[in-house]
């Protein structure tokens, strides 16, 4: 989704336009769903806080204020809710299971099957060993690209609210990442 | 969490001057791991599907009651004790709720003290009305789990508390 179209979909949608509301929906939630998978919550708690996002998103609807920075108040609600699931996580001690924490990030999922057909196999090997990757790269960075990889790209404003980091430590940030990744990815190949 | 531990490559190798050509490659990586993340990790079929149904949650009549406190955050620990319930404090002009969340249910009083018509919502078509008695104490022996959200009804004014996990 162009992100200048946001502004425009959420007025729609204020209005009525229930099309609107489910284009938001489709362009929107590969960002929240990216902050709540780059705070490694577990399946069932990053599932209430996505809920939750929306749920107050759409009780929020004409009361936003600036409607073109709607990625940014989602993805800032969606880092809150995350940390408060965290804070109660390490306040009740409810789960310091490493197994919920660090799941498996290889599930096979339908998609994945479908790419494993034989011509594909040698690139949906690269694809999962660069998500394998991704995984050991260091939290600042893996949180960093997984919001960054979400589609469509995330301006820094909301990689911003979404991490709460400042837009001005964004691109050399990600620059190192991204170098970090790829020098692993080679050592990896070498090998 | 080491805070340090994306960087120990970069001071290694002196890090910052890339040549020219580096961008391109940055590029091409990232596009990578976009494409990676849409075929690993998309997000759940049913969760976009309950989002796209959450439309019917606005609500552009009622009051929006903002969470003004939350234990969680707000308090201080109390040494051992692990199980303490969650309080929260939801506002919206002179009108306070006061809510109790423990694993047996919901406790609550709504300020000024005075009759009103409480349901909890859980999601998009979801309401249970809970038992509210005339000084506007209320009770529930179905704990919330996941999201929700009160809904008041007092004389002529509607008031929606502002959607939470539990």
């Amino acid at each position: 989704m162009d992100r200048t179209e946001v502004g425009a979909l959420v007025r729609s949608a204020v209005d009525g336009d229930a099309a609107a509301w489910k284009a938001l929906v489709e362009g929107m939630s590969p960002l929240v769903w990216s902050v709540v998978r780059a705070h490694r919550l577990s399946d069932a708690d990053g599932h209430e806080v996505y809920q939750t996002v929306w749920f107050r998103f759409a009780q929020h609807l004409g009361r936003i204020r600036e409607p073109d920075k709607t990625g940014a108040w989602l993805a800032s609600t969606a880092r809150h809710e995350c940390l408060k699931v965290i804070k109660g996580m390490t306040r009740l001690t409810l789960t310091d299971d490493p197994q919920v924490l660090d799941r498996a990030s290889d599930d096979r999922t339908p998609e994945q099957t479908l790419i494993d057909s034989e011509e594909a196999a040698d690139r949906a090997e690269r694809v999962r060993r660069l998500w394998q990757e991704l995984d050991e790269l260091g939290e600042r960075c893996r949180q960093l690209l997984r919001v960054l990889v979400s589609s469509p790209p995330p301006s820094y404003v909301e990689i911003s609210a979404a991490l709460g980091i400042a837009v001005g430590s964004i691109g050399p940030l990600r620059q190192r990442c991204l170098r970090r990744l790829r020098a692993r990815m080679d050592q990896r190949g070498a090998a | 969490m080491n805070e340090d531990d994306g960087f120990r490559y970069d001071e290694a190798d002196g890090g910052g001057d890339e040549p020219a050509a580096a961008p391109t490659a940055d590029t091409l990586l990232e596009e990578e791991l976009r494409q990676a993340a849409a075929v690993l990790d998309p997000v759940p079929d049913f969760l976009r599907q309950l989002a796209v149904e959450a439309y019917a949650l606005r609500d552009l009549d009622a009051r929006i009651a903002e969470l003004t406190f939350d234990s969680l955050v707000d308090a201080l620990p109390v040494r051992g004790v692990t199980d303490a319930p969650r309080m929260l404090t939801f506002r919206a002009g002179a009108l306070t709720v006061d809510v109790e969340v423990t694993g047996d249910g919901l406790i609550g009083q709504v300020l000024p003290p005075g009759s009103a018509r409480i349901e909890v919502l859980g999601g998009p078509g979801a309401a249970r009305p809970v038992a509210v008695d005339t000084l506007g104490r209320f009770i529930s022996d179905d704990p919330p789990s996941g999201p929700f959200a009160l809904r008041l009804r007092t004389g002529s004014e509607v008031i929606v508390t502002q959607w939470l996990r539990a």
